[in-house]
C-alpha cells in the first residue's frame, strides 16, 4: 500500500489558514477543534490500514479483483471475464455477442484504471 | 437493351402505396414517409377494397392521391392499378403500408442508385424487422426448392450489405421501377394474385437486359405481413397457387444457369477455418453457376473421427447438404488437410489444402500423389509440395473474405475512454507466439499511457492453464494494460463490428495457413502488424500494413505432429517493439495504411474472385 503523500503536519498548516480573521479565543477553539478531528482522522487511518494489509494477507487475487470493482462502483463480476483472475476456466466455448461483450468490457476498465494523455 | 435515360430531364416519381384494411398500418407509414424528403414525388394510395375505416380516412388526407378498387384485386393487380395511375413520364415506387420511413433521404438514394446506369431498372433496399434485425438484402431463388429466400438471415444489423450491388432479385415491399423499365415489361405479372410476381419481375428484368440492384445505403423498417397477418388460410392457398405458375415459368431456366458441377468434400459446420471457407466458398460457388454438392470428408476412420452436427445453415447451404451425391461425381474437391485426401470419390480428384510450415508431411505429399491435380491458397505451400515430391500439378487457389460484412464503414462499439485499442485473436499455442506479443506489449507502454491491447484467446487444451500460463508472463502491472476474451465464440457476422471496434490489429504468428483474421481485419480498415512470413504475404505488405521482420527460420516446435521436421518464422522482438510504438504514435499514417488494405481486400480478395480461380480451373479442365 502506498504511503500518504500528504503529511498530518502539512495538513494541520493547511487547515488554520483562515485564523488571521478569529479572535485569540475563537482561533484557539478552532485550533483545538481541527486538533481533535486530525487526531480521530489519523486514528481511523490507521484502523483502515490495518484491515487493508489484513485482506491484502487473506485474499487472493481474483477476491481482491471483486473487491476493488465493489469499491469503483462497479457490480463484483463482470458478465464476461478480461482478466485471468476473474475467468473460470474452461476449454468449452461460450456462445455470446459482441455488442455487450464490448460494452461490458468497456464498463469494466475501473476508474482507477483509466489513463492520462500522454 | 434499355433505352438511355435522359439526364437532363427530372425524374418524377409516383409513390404507389397499396392498402388493405389495417388504417392503423396505413396511417403510420404516411405518417413517417410525409417526415421524409419527397421531392418530386406524388403518393397514389391504392385502396384495394378496404372494409373498415381506411376509405373514409383516406378522403380527409388532402397531400395524396387515392385509387380506389371495388373490391380486394389482390397483391398483383392493385399494384398494377397504381402504376396505370402514374404519369406516364414517371417511375414508380411501389411501397408496402407496412413500411416506416426512418431515413430522409430514402427516396433521393434509391433514386440516384435507379439512375447510375442506363440498364438498371429495379432498385430495393434494406428492409430491418421491428426489433432491428435484417429481413432483407436481395433475394435468390434456387430450382431445387423454388422457394425465394430472402438475403439477410434475420441477422442483427452490422451494417451488411450497405454497398449498392446487383442481385438475383427484391421483394418489392419497396420497389422503386424505372419508367424505361416499365414501359418495356409492363406492371407486375398478372399471372400471380401474390407471392412470387417479384422474383418473376426480376427474373424477367434480368433477361431482357436490365439490371437489378439493392441499394444497400436505404434502410426502411417492414413489419412484415401486416396486412395479411391475420389471414394464414389465405396466405397458404395464394402461395401455393403462385409457386405452381412459377414453377411452370421458370425451374427450367433456372436449371440452365449452372454451367458447372462440382463435389465438395470437406467439413462446413466445425469450428475451423476450412469450415469458414467450405460455407463461403460453397455460397458463392453455387451463385457463380457452378452447382455444388457436399459430402463431410470427416467422421470415422480419419484423423477426425466424430460426425458432423447439422445446425440451421442458410437455405443455400441446406440446399446443397441435401442435394444427393453421385457414387462418382465426375469432378470432386476434397478441402481439408492432406491426410483426408484418399477419400476423394470423384472421377477428377483434387486436393485442396494448406499448412503452417514450410514443408508437407511424406503422407500428404503421398496422397496429393494420387491426386489429379493440387490446390493450395499461397506459394509458401506450393514451394512446400514441390519440394516433397509432388509430381502432380499444382495451382495457387486463393481464399476470400466477404467484403458485404467485413468493411469499413458500419456498426462499431468503440472503447469510450478514449484509449487506443489494438486487437489480436489467437488459438493458445506455440504457433500464435502468444508469450511474445503479450510481453512485448506489457513491457512498450506503461499503465498510465492510453492503449490497451485486447486479446481474443481461445483455448481448447485440457493440458494447459491458461491463467497459469498467462501468469507465467509476469507481466507487469506498471506496463501495457492487457484485456482478454476468453474462449468466446462470437457469430461469425458479427466480427467485423469488433475488428471496427478497435484501431490496429496485431498478430505474431510463426506461420499461417492463409491468414483469416487478418484478412478480415484489412477489409474491415485496420492497419496491422504481422509477420512477414508465410501464407499472408499473398495480400500483406509494406503498402497495406506494417510487415513485422524475422529473425529468421526456426524448427516449427509444436505438439501438432503435422509440423514436425519443418521450420516456421522466428518473428524479430526488437521490430516488434518499434512497431507497436510506431503505430501509437502515428495513427494518422496507420488509418491511411488499414483503408488502402481495405480497398486492396475489396478489389482482389473477395470470395468472388476466389470462386472465379476455381470456375477459370473447372473451364480449363472441362474444356
Amino acid at each position: 500500500m502506498a504511503d500518504d503523500p500528504i503529511r498530518p503536519s502539512d495538513l494541520r498548516s493547511r487547515l488554520v489558514d483562515g485564523r488571521a480573521s478569529m479572535t485569540k479565543p475563537e482561533a484557539e477553539l478552532e485550533i483545538a477543534r481541527l486538533e481533535a478531528r486530525v487526531a480521530a482522522l489519523e486514528e481511523a487511518l490507521v484502523v483502515r490500514s490495518r484491515e487493508l494489509r489484513l485482506l491484502i494477507e487473506h485474499l487472493d487475487e481474483r477476491e481482491l479483483l471483486i473487491l476493488s470493482r465493489i469499491h469503483a462502483g462497479l457490480p463484483p463480476r463482470p458478465r464476461y471475464a478480461f482478466e485471468p483472475a476473474l475467468w473460470r476456466e474452461t476449454t468449452e466455448l461460450t456462445t455470446a455477442e459482441v455488442e455487450p461483450v464490448l460494452e461490458d468490457l468497456w464498463r469494466s476498465i475501473a476508474p482507477h484504471e483509466r489513463h492520462n494523455a500522454p | 437493351m434499355p433505352p438511355e435515360p435522359h439526364p437532363q430531364k427530372p425524374h418524377r416519381a409516383t409513390l404507389v402505396l397499396l392498402a388493405w384494411n389495417r388504417w392503423d398500418l396505413t396511417r403510420r407509414c404516411l405518417e413517417s414517409l410525409r417526415r421524409t424528403s419527397l421531392d418530386r414525388a406524388e403518393i397514389v394510395v391504392v385502396d384495394n377494397g378496404s372494409t373498415d375505416e381506411t376509405p373514409e380516412r383516406l378522403g380527409e388526407q388532402d397531400d395524396i392521391r387515392v385509387v380506389t378498387l371495388p373490391r380486394n384485386l389482390g397483391y398483383v393487380r392493385g399494384n398494377n392499378a397504381g402504376i396505370a395511375a402514374a404519369p406516364s413520364d414517371a417511375d414508380v415506387v411501389l411501397l408496402n403500408n407496412d413500411l416506416l420511413f426512418e431515413q430522409a433521404d430514402w427516396l433521393e438514394r434509391l433514386r440516384d442508385c435507379a439512375h447510375s446506369t442506363p440498364e438498371v431498372g429495379i432498385v430495393g433496399c434494406r428492409l430491418l424487422l421491428p426489433d432491428g434485425r435484417l429481413a432483407h438484402a436481395g433475394t435468390y431463388v434456387l430450382p431445387d426448392t423454388l422457394l425465394g429466400q430472402q438475403i439477410g438471415g434475420l441477422e442483427k444489423d452490422v451494417s451488411q450489405y450497405t454497398d449498392r450491388r446487383e442481385v438475383e432479385g427484391i421483394i418489392f415491399a419497396c420497389a422503386y421501377l424505372r419508367r424505361e423499365f416499365l414501359d418495356a415489361l409492363g406492371g407486375l405479372p398478372e399471372e400471380y394474385e401474390s407471392y412470387f410476381e417479384d422474383t418473376d419481375l426480376c427474373l424477367s428484368a434480368w433477361e431482357r437486359g436490365f439490371r437489378v440492384m439493392l441499394c444497400g445505403d436505404v434502410s426502411l423498417v417492414h413489419d412484415e405481413h401486416g396486412s395479411t397477418q391475420q389471414l394464414p388460410g389465405t396466405r397458404e392457398e395464394v402461395f401455393q397457387h403462385s409457386r405452381r405458375v412459377f414453377d411452370r415459368r421458370w425451374r427450367k431456366k433456372l436449371e440452365a444457369r449452372y454451367r458447372h458441377g462440382l463435389a465438395w468434400q470437406s467439413v462446413m459446420n466445425l469450428p475451423s477455418g476450412y469450415s469458414v471457407s467450405t460455407r463461403a466458398l460453397l455460397e458463392t460457388l453455387d451463385e457463380a453457376g457452378v452447382r455444388m454438392a457436399y459430402q463431410y470428408v470427416y467422421g470415422p476412420g480419419t484423423p477426425y473421427p466424430l460426425p458432423e452436427p447439422e445446425p440451421m445453415l442458410s437455405h443455400r447451404l441446406n440446399t446443397i447438404r441435401w442435394r444427393s451425391l453421385p457414387q462418382r461425381p465426375p469432378v470432386s474437391v476434397v478441402f481439408g488437410q492432406g491426410d483426408v485426401f484418399r477419400r476423394n470419390i470423384g472421377r477428377y480428384k483434387i486436393g485442396f489444402t494448406m499448412l503452417e510450415v514450410d514443408g508437407f508431411p511424406a503422407d500428404w505429399v503421398r496422397q496429393a500423389n494420387g491426386m489429379d491435380e493440387v490446390w493450395v491458397p499461397n506459394e509458401l505451400n506450393r514451394q512446400g509440395f514441390l519440394d516433397g515430391g509432388l509430381r502432380r500439378p499444382i495451382y495457387k487457389i486463393p481464399l476470400g473474405v466477404d467484403t458485404h460484412y467485413f468493411h469499413p464503414g458500419g456498426v462499431a462499439h468503440r472503447n469510450p475512454h478514449g484509449e487506443m485499442v489494438l486487437l489480436t485473436i489467437l488459438e493458445w499455442g506455440e504457433r500464435k507466439a502468444p508469450g511474445l506479443l503479450l510481453q512485448t506489449f506489457n513491457e512498450v507502454f506503461s499503465a498510465r499511457e492510453p492503449v490497451r491491447l485486447v486479446c481474443k484467446i481461445i483455448s481448447r487444451d485440457r493440458e494447459i492453464s491458461l491463467p497459469d500460463e498467462i501468469r507465467r508472463l509476469e507481466l507487469s502491472s506498471a506496463g501495457g494494460r492487457i484485456s482478454y476474451l476468453f474462449n468466446l465464440d462470437f457469430p461469425h457476422y458479427q466480427l467485423p463490428a469488433l475488428y471496427r471496434s478497435v484501431d490496429c490489429f496485431v498478430s505474431t504468428s510463426r506461420g499461417e495457413g492463409w491468414g483469416m483474421p487478418l484478412l478480415e481485419a484489412m477489409a474491415c480498415g485496420l492497419p496491422a502488424i504481422a509477420t512477414n512470413w508465410g501464407a499472408h504475404q499473398e495480400f500483406f505488405h509494406e503498402g497495406v500494413g506494417y510487415p513485422l521482420r524475422i529473425r529468421g527460420t526456426v524448427p516449427a516446435v509444436a505438439r501438432c505432429p503435422y509440423y514436425e521436421g519443418f521450420r516456421w518464422a522466428d518473428p524479430d522482438p526488437e521490430h516488434l517493439r518499434h512497431l507497436l510504438r510506431w503505430v501509437y504514435e502515428h495513427r494518422e499514417e496507420g488509418a491511411a495504411r488499414g483503408a488502402a488494405a481495405a480497398r486492396e481486400v475489396a478489389t482482389h480478395w473477395t470470395w468472388e474472385s476466389a470462386a472465379q480461380a476455381i470456375v477459370e480451373r473447372l473451364a480449363v479442365f472441362r474444356g
